[in-house]
């Protein structure tokens, strides 16, 4: 029932809904481009735009992502920082000198370095930002606490160990710990650091804009601006980078690194690291407590052709220890795997008492390449015998608890600049995430050799000897160890991508 | 006596004359050939599938495109193979059967508890039909998809152990949703029919006659339901189709290695899209064209029926 002559406002009601539609398409289009206005589409000279995920917090005890990490690291320093190879790098401690005994450390406090209100640095905001983790009693307050920390002579740091541990410098470059100004209020809000880049505007959810720190100890950034945009995934990152609304984005999935290799606008870098994927099967209980029901798992999987499907030949093949490549000497190079034979696997298993094969549950968590990782190794375990069913886990809830106590089950592990943490948490006996329940005489052994003792041969020769006895037996398969990415526009260089992505350092690009 | 004049041979000629009416219209003779040849996959797909195995990897050929570019000409594998090295023309063949199952089922669970719900309702009558039809009304307020998801969530929570019957409840919890979800509307639709029949001659002469109530509803009310309830129910069966995809698509009632089109179509979204477009391409286009199909379908049905009227 239509009036014809309906009228709303002074038009007619056919042009009002046209207007009205115009109006309201206007209005959401600009609602949705919002994040974006403001943004050319082309690139300023000297400023660069870095694509990021939205950080959560900003505070440095809690702080854990790549973009959270990233601008702290943009606007603070670290007493040390890694390079690519994971060798320490003289940051706002300029040098260190080790005692004979390994038990003293004493680090030299730049003098040359100012927070961005002007004051200079001292080995007081050195002490104070260490006592403030320690009295917040997250993970730094872990690293640091076996060790007592002074003042010395002319703007040293001296750190008293209780027993030497090799490592420990590494503890130094940890991501949370930034060095604050001693005193500082309204830390996670307000930012006065040292870092390269001065914080010129925050807008949560949106963007990051800084400007160039020109006093900087290590000499004026080359860019006179850098812009951080988030982005809510990470596919709008690669859409930006590819439209040019981004110069720089770091961390992309295998897929679309592929897709930007072959492109000449693009310059793709990766760099291998020591994050890795694992399965691991429960080593204290039925079947995984026979060492030949693990075996006939080790020799149902081809590591090979898993790197290849899920990583896209993209880091490297792993040899079912948390050590690889990117720790240089320490890796097993030369120590050949087994080849895939899933005939001999089956063997095994009816001589441990299956000779039906397994019927188990693979506990995965469902987000990235792990899905992938569980079909593939169903696939390839299923000729053997093993037949798993795939039950996908919310991540979350997955590392809550599941990961700690399902039989089978696949896990990620972060990427560490040494591999003692790894055999200190999760493979001595009775270790905090030790979630295969692994516990082995000899390796605890060696782990306890490696993680105290300051000569080079005798470490190399321990850590050789446990990835032989958990290439022959353990409890772990690691078939790969995953890559860092980063993809930058036409005209920027000079970027070093770290393999932690936030711990990527910016004063050193140059844009064209 | 003539075969034909039998019950049962009446029954089969009314049959085949009403696959002929199907037929005679050529937008439900369409439909109807689609559903009929997914029928076909579903029950004889594994025969079919060159590769029965739908998480077979051993062929070392992956990202392998339909029409091969290099060298010109159509690739050994007619739908491609995914990144994974997995054949997708038999995962989608392989995948029919799974859709058909929890679709089909789910639907016919539906129409089964919606029919006697309905009749029940319609028959009763009074603070029995008010007190159910507002409950009706709420649940059907929700969006499908939404309440899907909530009794996903509900039925997936609960710990069961494994082995009894209500873990493989928990295990076909689509199945269980789609049942759950549709029994309303299919409620709803046999309640009304069931107010019209209720009013004729026939069923007050079996009251009369005394006759208890589930004979009249299932006996004398019921014959009259059955052709606006098939077109019901091929109705909901394109629904259900679209819901397990959406459902697969999300996750749920799907594995990795499962060919479920739904979970399909996902896992091949985003950077794994540049790498094989095809993995996701067709098992969209399967769900769209047996979507399309059995809509098709049941138009032509409710054609039928309504003239039958």
């Amino acid at each position: 029932m239509s009036n014809k002559n309906s009228q709303i406002a002074g038009l007619s009601r056919r042009n009002f809904l046209k207007i009205f539609a115009a109006g309201a398409a206007g209005t959401v289009g600009s609602i949705a481009l919002g994040p974006l206005a403001g943004i050319t589409g082309a690139q300023e000279p000297g400023t660069l735009r870095v694509a990021w995920l939205t950080p959560a917090t900003l505070d440095p005890r809690s702080a854990s992502g790549d973009s959270e990490i990233a601008l702290l690291n943009a606007v603070y320093d670290y007493l040390i920082n890694t390079d690519s190879a994971s060798n320490l790098v003289p940051a706002l401690a300029s040098s260190w000198e080790v005692s004979e005994d390994g038990l003293t450390y004493t680090l030299q406090i730049r003098e040359d370095a100012t927070f961005h209100d002007g004051s200079a640095l001292t080995v007081d905001d050195v002490l104070w930002t260490i006592n403030w983790h320690i009295e917040a009693e997250g993970t730094v307050a872990g690293l640091l606490s076996s060790a007592t920390f002074e003042a010395g002579e002319g703007n040293t740091l001296v750190i008293t160990l209780a027993e030497t541990n090799p490592d420990f410098l590494f503890n130094l470059t940890d991501n949370k710990l930034v060095i604050l100004k001693s005193g500082a209020e309204a830390i996670g809000e307000e930012f006065n650091g040292t870092g390269a880049f001065v914080l010129e505007e925050y807008l949560p959810g949106s963007r990051a804009t800084f400007t160039a720190n020109e006093s900087y100890w290590d000499g004026a950034p080359s860019i006179s601006r850098l812009e951080f945009i988030f982005f809510d995934d990470q596919q709008a990152g690669i859409a930006a980078i590819q439209g040019g609304s981004a110069d720089v984005i770091l961390r992309l999935d295998n897929a679309s690194f592929l897709g930007f290799s072959g492109d000449t606008n693009f310059t793709a870098t990766d760099i291998p690291t020591s994050g890795h994927h694992l399965v691991r099967i429960r080593a204290d209980i039925e079947p995984g407590n026979d060492v030949r029901v693990r075996q006939a798992f080790k020799l149902a999987t081809d590591r090979q052709a898993i790197w290849e499907r899920i990583q896209l030949g993209f880091g490297a093949v792993g040899k079912d220890s948390p050590i690889g490549p990117a720790f240089g000497a320490y890796f097993i190079d030369d120590v050949a795997v087994p080849p895939r034979d899933a005939a001999a696997a089956a063997i095994l298993l009816e001589e441990a008492g299956y000779p039906d094969g397994l019927d188990m549950t693979l506990h995965v968590p469902n987000s990235g390449n792990f899905p992938d990782l569980a079909a593939t190794l169903a696939a390839q375990w299923e000729e053997a015998g093993i037949r798993v069913e795939i039950q996908l886990e919310d991540e979350n809830a997955y590392y809550a608890e599941d990961w700690l106590t399902t039989t089978l089950g696949v896990t990620g592990w972060g990427a560490r600049p040494f591999p003692q943490f790894y055999f200190d948490v999760a493979y001595e006996s009775g270790s905090v995430w030790n979630e295969s329940h692994y516990s082995n005489d000899r390796v605890d052994e060696l782990i306890a050799i490696a993680r105290t003792s300051v000569d080079q041969e005798e470490r190399t020769a321990a850590y050789r000897e446990i990835q032989q006895i958990m290439l022959d037996e353990g409890p772990i398969i690691v078939p790969y160890f995953f890559a860092q990415f980063m993809v930058t526009g036409a005209g920027v260089e000079g970027l070093e991508l770290q393999p932690f992505a936030g711990r990527t350092r910016f004063n050193t690009a140059v844009v064209s | 006596m003539n075969n034909l004049q039998t019950t049962s041979g009446r029954q089969i000629k009314a049959m085949l004359k009403f696959f002929r009416d199907l037929m005679s219209q050529p937008l439900s003779a369409i439909g109807t050939v689609i559903v009929l040849f997914f029928l076909f996959l579903a029950i004889f797909g594994t025969q079919l599938a060159p590769y029965p195995n739908p998480n077979d990897q051993s062929h070392d050929v992956r990202l392998e495109p339909t029409i091969n570019i290099t060298k010109l000409q159509l690739g050994d594998y007619p739908f491609g193979t995914d990144r994974l090295g997995r054949d997708v023309f038999s995962r989608v063949i392989l995948g029919t059967s799974s859709i058909f199952r929890t679709a089909g089922l789910g639907t016919l669970i539906a129409v089964i508890f919606g029919t006697i719900l309905g009749l029940f309702m319609g028959y009763s009558g009074g603070l029995i039909d008010e007190i159910l039809g507002r409950i009706i009304d709420a649940m059907l307020a929700l969006p499908a998809l939404l309440l899907a998801l909530v009794l996903i969530g509900i039925v997936q929570n609960l710990d069961f152990e494994p082995g009894t019957w209500q873990s493989s409840l928990g295990d076909n919890a689509v199945l269980l949703v789609i049942a759950i979800l549709y029994v309303p509307i299919v409620a709803r639709v046999v309640r009304s029919t069931t107010l019209d029949i209720k009013t004729r001659e026939f069923v007050e002469a079996a009251i009369i006659r005394g006759e208890n109530a589930s004979y009249i509803m299932f006996r004398e009310i019921l014959p009259s339901v059955i052709p606006s309830l098939v077109v019901e129910a091929s109705l909901r069966f394109s629904y259900a189709i679209f819901l397990v995809a959406s459902l697969g698509f999300l996750g749920f009632g799907a594995s990795p290695t499962s060919p479920d089109w739904g979970y399909m179509v996902n896992d091949n979204r985003g950077g794994f899209y540049a790498l094989t477009p095809w993995a996701l391409e067709y098992p969209a286009m399967a769900i769209a064209l047996l979507v399309i199909g059995v809509n098709l379908m049941s138009d032509g049905i409710k054609r039928i029926v309504q003239k039958g009227d």
